[in-house]
């Protein structure tokens, strides 16, 4: 059995909090043309639960119906988008990143990969390096916290 | 660094803000630093950048979150698309790749704030491919393609973006 801890997320600027009870599911790296317009990002890695497993702690989000068929909701304060919400399926998919601890869920397939990147697969052997050092930043931490700012 | 003479289109989800650029530099770049991570939902960020003066927005304004000190962000209040970082003191916007019309005109040179790189990065050639977004899961993909309120990949002379609920 797989021991299941809940989790926590956010946006940028703490505006929105969210808790997630449920284990999350068929997590994947999207390339479709829709979530990278949506994330202005070359793809979006996503995790699944039912709907009912997601709890806003603080704040609710901004919601865009992007077709007939789903939502994309987002933090009107800081644009940070957070949710995709299919019509009538009772799940809804989280963006990875917006969980407080994003690296312990790797995804397990790649969806849309006719508009993938070219230069996406050979991203990880580009030369690296670490942020230089930084002024003052307003963005809420990675835990929850009693009150913000 | 290298400045490139060339006609960049591009926007948020919804079609309420658009841009165009006439020069870009060429410092396309993955970025993997938390505050990039968190500001675009992805766990990097994709940029480009133009210089403040040859960047004009066509359509709509930008709105703007102040993530620290010497930085703004910019997206659109309508859709959420985030579609800029910009330090202020620096003469330029980075432009998120996914907002370009074209967004594979800027394969990046380097990845940077590597201390919040996800392990699984250096994986992503192994993760198994699901299909084309057409193929696979069709009935979806058709059903979104029919009635998908996204703004196409090119300037349009007018555009009623859906609003936001």
């Amino acid at each position: 059995m797989i021991r299941f801890e809940p989790m926590s997320g956010g946006c940028q600027c703490g505006a929105l909090r969210y808790h997630i009870e449920a284990a999350l599911e068929g997590p994947e790296l999207c390339h479709c043309r829709m979530c990278q317009k949506a994330h202005g990002a070359p793809a979006v890695a996503w995790g699944t639960i039912p709907a009912a497993a997601l709890v806003w702690s603080r704040g609710l989000p901004a919601e865009f119906r992007s077709s007939d068929h789903a939502v994309r909701e987002f933090c009107a304060r800081c644009g940070t988008p957070l949710i995709f919400r299919p019509d009538g399926q009772g799940t809804i998919d989280i963006a990875l990143a917006t969980l407080d601890q994003p690296q312990d869920i790797a995804p397990e397939e790649q969806y849309g990969i006719d508009t993938r990147m070219p230069w996406f697969p050979g991203a990880h052997l580009l030369p690296a390096k670490p942020s230089p050092g930084r002024g003052r930043t307003f963005q809420h931490p990675d835990h929850d916290t009693p009150t913000w700012p | 660094m290298d400045r490139v003479d060339i006609e960049v289109s591009g926007g948020c989800q919804c079609g309420a803000v658009r841009y165009h650029a006439t020069q870009m530099l060429d410092n396309s770049h993955l970025c993997h630093c938390r505050m990039c991570q968190k500001a675009v939902g992805g766990i990097f960020a994709a940029l480009v950048a133009a210089p403040d003066e040859k960047l004009v927005w066509t359509r709509g304004e930008p709105a703007v979150w102040r993530s620290s000190e010497h930085v703004e962000r910019g997206f659109c209040a309508n859709c959420g698309t985030p579609l800029f970082y910009r330090d202020v003191n620096n003469g330029r916007t980075n432009l998120t790749i996914g907002s370009l019309d074209n967004p594979g005109d800027f394969p990046p040179h380097a990845n940077s704030g590597t201390e919040n790189m996800v392990g699984w990065f250096q994986t992503i050639p192994t993760i198994e491919d699901d299909g084309a977004t057409e193929a696979d899961r069709e009935d979806w993909a058709a059903a979104i393609k029919a009635s998908n309120n996204q703004h196409p990949d090119r300037d349009t002379e007018s555009w009623n973006a859906k609003p936001r609920q």
